[in-house]
């Protein structure tokens, strides 16, 4: 099938966050294409990416084969149409004003709405079930109406490419089903392309051809539901323990998250110290702490993203000076917290000159027999010139645990001794 | 409720347009010298030769020299600053933005205190020195204002309002200098034109004034539709087919032109444009396309009763005719607040 929309390594970055970096994707003409990934994943950025609502720095969107700064808005309008996840309203429309708006494109600068876009409104109202809300001021709708409204003006403006931002997030079991039923239907009958962004990972595997699963700004991966609904990929992005079933009649994959299981596991009381700096730590030391763990932290910079968020958090933490190497004195507080903790866990993060003490209590700790947990380091963030990595490996050769990434943290620390 | 086509459109736009009429006809009668209301527009109409008694030559002066032109100014005064009102309150998606929300008026209020303090009132361009330097002062502030708020080639909304207030208090500020180190008469002229008033318009510069509303109306109500989109955002506009940047810069200059070139001639007259677009709303319903000639109708309205009743109720003495604008204004407003303001604002 021929691609309508085509992204061509595009990177695209707020001011001071990047949030794409070389990004590719292509759209077919009639499929009904699922958008998955966690929070801050960048699925909203790339859907205003697709309808120019934002320009990449780098990189060119086209549609069709032109790119999009090319061609005008309202002919763009009449293309593509977007479903935001909400919009608030300073003055009283009313509902059958806001999917009216849905005709703009169509019309010229003095001219008015004809027969046709009347019928054209009233026909999408019928659809999404809000024919009988078409005198009530926008605003007051519950926020499922509004997903409702904001839908029927999208198909007023009878586009090619629809674009859904989390359509149903709002919605009833009933109207959640309906609204997809709708969606693949006019995919069916009027070959509307559908680009849909889901936190509803079951309901998207029903529903979507083919399905592109965001990473931190990256695609991950991308193609059927079933091959991109795996407990290895979800493991991966989501960082979570999943079992992968199939629905018992449409077969799709369904996604059974099993991580809640694995509270029974922990055993509180338990003290865990985690060695990290820059931010690498924050996220393991408040999963723990919510599992019921112990958690200190060291050495970290006083001012580092980690040592604010372990003061919040009111943690013990070993401290030196701001943007200061390790000191005698901070190694030996670190090395203090070590002994105390029942395991110690080893972030990734750069290591330099500076902070090479930290692995140093850290293969000191193994070889007092603790258990150590290693997050798999990077080579690239080895500042010592080979001298870290030598660590690493000294670490792994003495029976550290080395996981990958922090899905399956928990059963590291609880697998029976080492 | 109201929903609009371009029929009622059609109609609604000649009763407003005729009840403007009577209002000025009405008005012009009114004065310390009252002149019967038909005896008026029989006058007015150039068709009093029957009348009796016959019409005096000053009856003729007074309508059409002192009072007509007053009228209009007022007509002119208050349709620009209701329809900049309208639209500067869709742009910044803020109900509370009135014309002198980004500080243009302030820029025209210090160009016209600084030519009544030297004294150029007189001397510049034969008596419309004032008017002149006002006018400088609000663009002199446009630019100042747009460039400001301007980023990479965007004016984001936020910016811009920003940018109006901070200079809107700081002509304020040397406003209230210049206030304070004057102690002779023209600490009156100041004050006067201050307050705000429609009495001392030349004709000509109404003339001006109006070509520039014409002209300015034209081009925002092209826009109308526009308008209506953009208040849902600005990116749903740019998803409807709006080019945003486009109409934001062209509605931003015409909206400051119009307020520049109003307030050069009357000083700061408050209420109309924050009060009449929220009127008009609140009665008809929020589309543009209504909305912006409604307020200007309606605006025009407001001044020429306001101005009557600023001329009339202590003559000979005058009340400054925002002065008039604000009384009235406010408790009205509260009222339609209390009463249908619960489908306005969430």
């Amino acid at each position: 099938m021929p691609s309508i929309i085509e992204m061509k390594s595009i990177s695209f970055h707020y001011p001071g966050r990047e949030v794409f970096r070389n990004l590719s994707l292509s759209i077919e003409e009639g499929e009904i294409l699922g958008l998955i990934g966690p929070n801050s994943s960048g699925k909203t950025t790339l859907l205003k990416l697709i309808d120019g609502i934002l320009s990449p720095q780098h990189g060119e969107v086209l549609f069709q084969g032109q790119n999009l700064r090319s061609l005008k808005r309202p002919f763009l309008a009449r293309q593509m149409a977007v479903v935001p996840q909400e919009m608030d309203l300073p003055f009283a429309f009313q509902v059958r004003e806001i999917v009216l708006m849905g005709r703009a494109p169509y019309l010229s600068r003095w001219g008015w709405e004809t027969e046709t876009d009347w019928s054209v409104v009233h026909q999408s109202m019928a659809l999404t079930d809000v024919a009988e809300l078409e005198d009530r001021p926008f605003a007051e709708l519950s926020q499922g109406e509004k997903q409702r409204v904001l839908l029927a003006r999208a198909l007023a403006q009878e586009p090619r490419v629809l674009l859904l931002d989390e359509p149903t997030s709002h919605l009833d079991l009933n109207h959640q089903v309906e609204i997809h039923e709708l969606i693949r239907r006019l995919n069916r009958e009027r070959k509307l392309t559908v680009l849909n962004i889901s936190h509803d990972l079951n309901l998207a595997a029903e529903y979507c051809h083919r399905m592109v699963l965001l990473r931190q700004g990256t695609i991950d991966s991308v193609g059927t539901p079933a091959q991109v609904l795996t407990e290895e990929n979800i493991r991966r992005v989501y960082e979570i323990q999943v079992l992968i079933e199939r629905h018992p009649i449409s077969g799709a994959p369904r996604v059974i998250p099993i991580a809640p299981q694995m509270a029974e596991m922990a055993s509180p009381k338990r003290t865990v110290h985690i060695i990290c700096g820059g931010g690498s730590g924050a996220d393991s030391a408040r999963r723990l702490l919510l599992r019921g763990y112990q958690v200190t932290l060291g050495v970290l910079n006083i001012g580092d993203t980690d040592q604010r968020i372990g003061s919040i958090l009111g943690l013990s933490m070993a401290l030196e000076e701001p943007f200061a190497a390790i000191s005698g004195r901070a190694d030996q507080a670190n090395r203090e917290l070590i002994r105390r903790a029942d395991v110690v866990l080893l972030e990734r993060f750069p290591i330099g000159r500076g902070n090479l003490a930290n692995l140093k209590a850290a293969l000191e700790a193994r070889k007092e027999g603790k258990r150590v947990i290693v997050i798999q380091n990077d080579p690239r963030e080895d500042l010592t010139g080979g001298e870290a990595t030598r660590f690493y490996q000294e670490l792994k050769d003495r029976g550290a645990i080395l996981i990958p990434d922090h899905s399956r943290l928990l059963e590291a620390i609880e697998a029976p001794g080492v | 409720m109201f929903q609009l086509s371009f029929r009622k459109w059609l109609i609604w736009m000649f009763l407003l347009a005729a009840a403007l009429v009577i209002v000025g006809i009405v008005a012009v009668s009114l004065g310390a010298v009252s002149i019967p209301l038909s005896r008026t527009v029989w006058i007015l109409l150039g068709l009093g030769g029957n009348l009796s008694p016959p019409i005096q030559a000053s009856e003729a002066t007074i309508l059409w020299d002192l009072r007509m032109p007053r009228v209009g100014a007022a007509m002119v005064v208050g349709a620009a600053l209701a329809l900049a009102g309208s639209v500067l309150q869709a742009l910044l998606r803020n109900p509370l933005a009135d014309p002198f929300v980004l500080g243009i008026s302030s820029g025209g209020a210090l160009g016209a205190v600084l030519a009544i303090l030297f004294g150029l009132g007189a001397t510049l361009l034969g008596g419309y020195g004032v008017a002149a330097a006002s006018f400088l002062g609000a663009l002199l502030t446009l630019f100042l204002v747009y460039s400001i708020a301007r980023r990479e080639g965007r004016v984001p909304t936020a910016t811009l309002l920003l940018a109006g207030v901070i200079f809107s208090s700081f002509f304020s500020a040397i406003i209230m200098f210049l206030i304070s180190i004057t102690s002779d008469e023209r600490l009156f002229d100041v004050t006067f034109w201050l307050m705000g008033n429609v009495g001392n318009i030349q004709p000509r510069t109404v003339g001006v004034v109006f070509l520039y509303l014409l002209v300015g109306a034209g081009v925002l109500l092209g826009l109308a539709k526009d308008f209506n989109l953009l208040s849902t955002g600005e990116e749903t506009a740019l998803a409807l087919g709006v080019e945003v940047e486009r109409t934001k810069k062209i509605a931003f200059i015409c909206a400051s032109l119009i307020t520049g070139a109003v307030v050069s001639v009357s000083g700061l007259i408050g209420f109309v444009g924050l009060v009449v677009p929220h009127w008009v709303r609140m009665i008809w319903g929020p589309d543009h396309r209504f909305l912006l000639p409604a307020s200007a109708f309606l605006g025009a309205m407001l001044l020429v009763l306001a101005d009557t009743a600023a001329r009339t109720i202590m003559a000979p003495l005058e009340i400054p005719v925002g002065v008039i604008t604000a009384m009235v204004g406010a408790p009205f407003f509260i009222y339609l607040l209390r009463k249908k303001g619960h489908a306005l604002y969430h």
